[in-house]
This record gives structure tokens, sequence and C-alpha cells, in this order.
């Protein structure tokens, strides 16, 4: 059967992805040893709702990231053991992902600024919106896999 | 939710994902084609190699943006995601990641005299974009599956 053979196929896709995020996920934790310096804040510089700021941008910032890890984790889980892609609950870990992506880069632009006084806006946001594209994307299929399972 | 109000929702949101992905590209390029002969005449000769990679980043960026507005703009029209083409679009966006994740050693490689090439730093080159790369093809796979059910779905009505 060629959905089935699909459907394996997809199953390890996923395993091999979960193996690789976590390798991603050690190897950007190690890289925060090799922080650049002028992207730390040197509280004596700033005024006090500065510095209360920018530990509130730094602290969503490392929310969002563990979070959207654990996400990204618990949704190739999932894609790895269940019977289909198409299900509400990938869907949603999808969409959550796209929020978490989004916020972490308005916390980490305002955070670079309030530390370096430049404006730096990355593609997280970006790539937030097209997960969050692919959730409904992802609720489309849950309908017809539906229908798929009532008409059998 | 009902099957039609999904559809209505998944061509809206397409056309706003497209027309952000479509402007970004534009803005990318742009910059690159103003920026990048600036840059070379006022950077010194160290930095020029950086320069180089940072453009032809830029560019095969705003080609992933490009083939990215070109899908959703596919199912904008059509309203069905799960389509030959868009799987083949995953497919080459996933192509595009491999190679931006290979462009900073080859750029290394072209212009140094030192040896460049080698399995551990090929492999810090561009890990993230590899990853993202397998990523896709996944999407690209379970995109795959989506139209079968698609299929089956027509046929039965």
């Amino acid at each position: 059967m060629k959905n089935e053979e699909l459907t394996r196929k997809i199953k390890r896709l996923s395993n091999f992805s979960l193996v690789a995020i976590i390798i991603y996920f050690v190897l950007n934790i190690l890289g925060f040893f090799t922080v650049n310096k002028s992207y730390i804040i040197d509280f004596d510089d700033h005024s006090m709702p500065e510095n209360i700021i920018g530990i509130i941008s730094m602290l969503t910032v490392v929310f969002c990231a563990v979070a959207g890890a654990i996400t990204t984790f618990m949704m190739l889980n999932d894609l790895s053991k269940k019977r289909t892609p198409f299900t509400l609950r990938i869907s949603c870990l999808m969409r959550n992902l796209g929020i978490y992506l989004i916020i972490l880069d308005i916390a980490k632009a305002i955070f670079v600024y309030i530390a370096a006084g430049e404006v730096i806006v990355g593609l997280f946001w970006f790539a937030g919106i097209i997960f969050y594209a692919f959730s409904l994307v992802f609720r489309y299929g849950k309908n017809l896999q539906k229908e798929s399972d009532e008409t059998l | 939710m009902m099957k039609s109000n999904v559809e209505t929702i998944i061509r809206r949101s397409s056309l706003v994902v497209m027309m952000i992905s479509g402007i970004i590209s534009v803005f990318i390029i742009l910059s690159v084609i103003f920026n990048y002969p600036r840059d070379i005449e006022i950077f010194p000769k160290v930095t020029r190699n950086l320069i180089r990679e940072e453009a032809i980043a830029r560019c095969l960026c705003a080609a992933v943006l490009f083939v990215a507005a070109f899908i959703f703009f596919r199912i904008f029209r059509s309203g069905r995601p799960f389509t030959d083409g868009n799987i083949w679009a995953v497919r080459s966006i996933a192509g595009l990641f491999v190679i931006k994740g290979l462009v900073p050693l080859a750029v290394k490689s072209l212009y140094s005299e030192g040896f460049m090439l080698g399995v551990p730093r090929l492999i810090v080159a561009g890990i993230g974009d590899f990853f993202i790369a397998g990523l896709l093809l996944l999407f690209a796979e379970i995109m795959r599956y989506g139209k079968l059910l698609q299929n089956e779905s027509d046929e039965t009505l």
C-alpha cells in the first residue's frame, strides 16, 4: 500500500529529525559560551526601566527558545509515533511553535536594541508566520484524514 | 471546523504570507544590489570574502523566499495545499538550504590558498541549514501523504 509506505517513510524521517534536533539544541547551548560581549547588558550604563525591559526581554527569549525546542521535540515525537501526521495535536503544536518564534524575534530585537543600541530584526518572525500557515494546512489535512477514515 | 471554512482561512493566510515573502525577497535583492559594490570598495581586502559570502547567502535567502511566495500563491489560487507542484517547490527550498549551508565553505575554498575542505569543517559550516533542509524534506513527504488523502477525497466525492 502506497499510503502505508509513505507513513513509514514519514516516521523514519521524523525519528531522524528528532535525533538531529537534540544534537542541534546541544550545539546551540554550547554556542552560548562564545557569546559576543557587545550584546551583554552593562547595568551601570542604562536606566532602571531599560534594565528591567532588558531582563524581561532576555527571559522571554530564553523561555521562547526552550519552549520552541520542547514543542518541536514533541511535534517530531508525535509524527514518528502517530498513525497519521494530520492530527489536531500536531496542528496545535505547530501553531504554538509559530507563535513562540514570532515572540522570540520581537524580544530578541528589543534586547539587542537595549544592549547594543542596534536595530536587528531577524527572519524568525517570518518563519513563525510560515509555521502558523502550515498549522492551518495540517488542520485541512486532518479533515481529509477524517473523510478517508470514514470512507473506509 | 468545516472543510470549506478551513479552505477560506488557508487562502487568506496564504495571501498574507505570499505578500510578505515577496516583499522581503525584493528588499533583500535590492539591499544586495545597492550594498555589495559599495561594501567591496569601502571595506579592506581581508573582509571581502565575508562580504561575498554574505551577498551569496542573501541571494539564496531571497530565492527561498521567492519560492515560498510561489507556493503560497498556488495555495491561494487553488485553495489546495497538497499538489505535486507544491511538493516539488518545498523540495527545491530544501535544496537551496543545502546550498546555503555549503556556501561559506565554497567561498572560502575559492578565495583562499589554504586547504579548506574536510568533513568536520563541512559539518560545522551550515549545520542549521542542513537541519532545516531535513525538516523541509519531512514536510514534503507529509505533503505527499496529504496529496494521497486529497485524491481519495476527490474520488469519493
